[in-house]
């Protein structure tokens, strides 16, 4: 073992120089692959969930007017039911529907509201149990709850959980009994009705659930007011005929700005950085560009390798065994900087783009992506030093 | 007792391609233990690449070869690297250092690929002492003269305490003395029971050998010089 690591020690050290080269393509490429596929993986992920609810024809989203600064991110009850009585009452609007989320710190986690129309309009991912449906929503006997996935510990799909929420008018808190229904898929996106834009886009309306965060939804169904704090992005259910008055109304009020689906998909492809047609043909020519010189690279610097394969054949390593030192080799030394830069160049987009998190498939797919050029070089290194006899590197030498 | 014995021993490069080239032509062989052999030719006779098959580098075309009375034909990659690393040392022209290491790393590179645990520091003190490289042993090989490079690959090829050392056109690129001196070690290295085959096209030095002979188109003659 410790022999063997010494004689692999001794195969990486060859050629530091162009060691040091790929390194470097591959840390700077990896970036660039990185500020690509983060928003296109958030898209993907994103329209999955899209795809799956009900979003139609006739909603649309309301998101507050960020320019004005009376208006804040939440409301609380009062100004909330102002704004939500405004929008309601605007002709062709026939429901809408709110994130709230409950203000107590009593349980154990964070509680969210749903109204009606977020319930049957969006729709989380769910490993086990289901997704709110028509029927749960009809009583409020029993409240169902759905929880995030690191509660699964303590709760199951028909366990019961009670909670505690004050009431607005008269702040008494208020227990209430509610079922499982539902658990939500580990890593999932979460859907916080916030609207993080004045332009929000598909990939604005989710945000990825952050794996210690515990959670748990129920539909405002509830008999009494909760004491809440409200997101600003409003769901609306409207007769799309009357679109155009529903906006000029809310446009005139200066609140906010409304959404359909199509808006949102299209401020997917404005707002997003490096992800348009002409990038993708520029990141493609980088990706063969690098996969060609890597190939080269590997071609050039097998003469090193040659003479210290020779070396070490001669005074007893089979060729076989050789050929495996340098394909491990090659294989470490495009990973390893792949992974790491993948990490910190994702952590780095997240930092600077916070509608993103850090998501591990723009890692993965970053890593397999990179995989293909190890492949390469290792086939090519099989092909330049198979066939290829020790005894004619000591004629080279002669 | 018969170290090496080569039979009606073929050896074709590149065979049945236009390039062929029919480098050993029915070589019959006996070398005995303890047997200090040169063998003389000139440039393209064929005498490296009977040294490599010799010593396990390169695999013949026809006939037999037997290493210590066993078959080197049914042997496999593993089994030839293990011959190579315990019972052969292999002395090259161009030396076959690694540059960027030091004396005492290149010496020590045969021990990579043994079994036994660690080697004694009294071993390779004695080892380098004797060739008279102690005090270099921890200088980079690039910085060597070609007749102390020599010596480092002496000492290589004799590290695992081989039974034979095969030597191909060790004097080759140094000077006169440099030379007779590389000699008198082979000498030494005979008197104390190794097997010696030196590869030369230096008369004078082929002479000091107890057995000789000539190769001239691919076959193999004993000569009395
Ligand atoms: N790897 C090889 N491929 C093709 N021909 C070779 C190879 N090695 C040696 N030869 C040829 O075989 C013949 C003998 O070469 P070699 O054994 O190196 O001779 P010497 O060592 O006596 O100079 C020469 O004609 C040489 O060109
Ligand atoms: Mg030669």
């Amino acid at each position: 073992m410790r022999k063997g690591l010494e004689i692999f020690y001794n195969f990486l050290k060859q050629d530091k120089l162009k060691n040091i080269i790929i390194i470097l393509q591959i840390i700077i490429s990896v970036f660039a692959v990185t500020f690509l596929l983060v928003p296109i993986i958030k898209n993907v992920e994103t329209m999955a969930i899209i795809n799956n609810s009900n979003i139609g024809e006739n909603t649309i989203l309301f998101s507050s007017n960020f320019n004005l600064l009376i208006s804040p991110k939440t409301y609380f009850n009062e100004n909330y039911n102002i704004i939500k009585k405004f929008i309601n009452n605007i002709d062709g609007v026939s429901e809408t529907g709110t994130v709230y989320l409950a203000s107590t710190n009593k349980n154990d986690f964070n509680l969210f509201l749903y109204d009606k129309l977020v319930c049957n309009t969006i729709k989380l991912q769910i490993q086990e149990g289901r997704w709110f449906e028509k029927s749960d929503l009809e009583s409020n006997k029993i409240i169902p709850i759905i929880i995030s996935d690191n509660m699964k510990s303590e709760y199951h799909v028909g366990s019961t959980i009670e909670i505690e929420m004050p009431e607005y008018k008269t702040e008494e808190m208020k227990k209430i009994k509610c079922i499982v229904i539902g658990i939500l898929k580990r890593g999932t996106y979460m859907y916080y009705g916030s609207s993080n834009h004045t332009d929000p886009s598909v990939s604005d309306l989710f945000s990825k659930l952050h794996l210690k965060e515990r959670i748990a939804i129920i539909p405002n169904i509830l008999d009494f007011e909760a004491e809440y704090a409200a997101k600003d992005g409003i769901i609306i259910n409207c007769d799309i005929s009357k679109l155009n008055n529903i906006y000029d109304k809310i446009n005139l009020s200066g609140i906010g700005k409304i959404n359909t689906l199509n808006m949102l998909k299209q401020n997917d492809s404005k707002n997003v950085i490096l992800y348009n047609e002409s990038q993708i043909y520029q990141f493609l020519i980088v990706y063969i560009f690098i996969i060609m010189s890597i190939g080269g690279y590997t071609i050039l610097t097998s003469l090193n390798y040659k003479r210290l394969l020779t070396i070490y054949y001669i005074c007893g390593l089979t060729w076989q065994k050789g050929l495996k030192y340098i394909i491990l080799k090659n294989i470490l030394l495009i990973l390893i900087p792949t992974i790491l830069s993948s990490i910190f160049s994702n952590i780095i987009v997240c930092y600077f783009k916070t509608i993103y998190t850090f998501n591990i498939k723009v890692v993965i797919i970053t890593v397999l992506l990179y995989m293909s050029i190890a492949a390469l070089a290792s086939v090519l290194t099989i092909i330049n030093l198979k066939k290829y006899k020790p005894s004619e590197f000591l004629k080279e030498v002669d | 007792m018969c170290i090496i014995e080569l039979k009606n021993l073929y050896k074709y490069y590149n065979k049945g391609k236009n390039t062929e080239v029919r480098a050993l032509k029915g070589i019959n062989l006996k070398i005995n233990k303890g047997d200090f052999c040169s063998i003389v030719g000139v440039s393209g006779s064929g005498k490296s690449t009977l040294l490599y098959i010799i010593g396990c580098i390169d695999k013949l075309t026809s006939g037999t070869f037997y290493f210590e009375g066993r078959d080197i034909n049914g042997m496999k990659d593993c089994e030839l690297a293990k011959l190579r690393n315990q019972k052969i040392g292999f002395v090259l022209q161009e030396f076959g250092l690694i540059e960027e290491e030091t004396v005492l790393n290149n010496i020590l590179v045969p021990t990579l690929f043994s079994k036994q645990k660690k080697i004694e520091e009294k071993r390779i003190e004695e080892i380098c002492e004797e060739l008279g490289i102690l005090e270099l042993i921890n200088i980079q090989v690039k910085k060597l003269s070609g007749g102390q490079r020599q010596r480092v690959a002496i000492a290589r090829s004799l590290i695992n305490n081989p039974d034979i050392i095969l030597a191909d056109e060790p004097t080759g690129s140094l000077d006169t003395e440099n030379s007779y001196k590389i000699l008198e070690i082979f000498e030494k290295l005979n008197e104390q029971g190794k097997t010696i085959i030196l590869v030369t096209h230096n008369m004078e030095l082929a002479r000091k050998a107890n057995k000789h002979f000539t190769i001239k188109d691919g076959i193999i003659y004993e000569a009395d010089i």
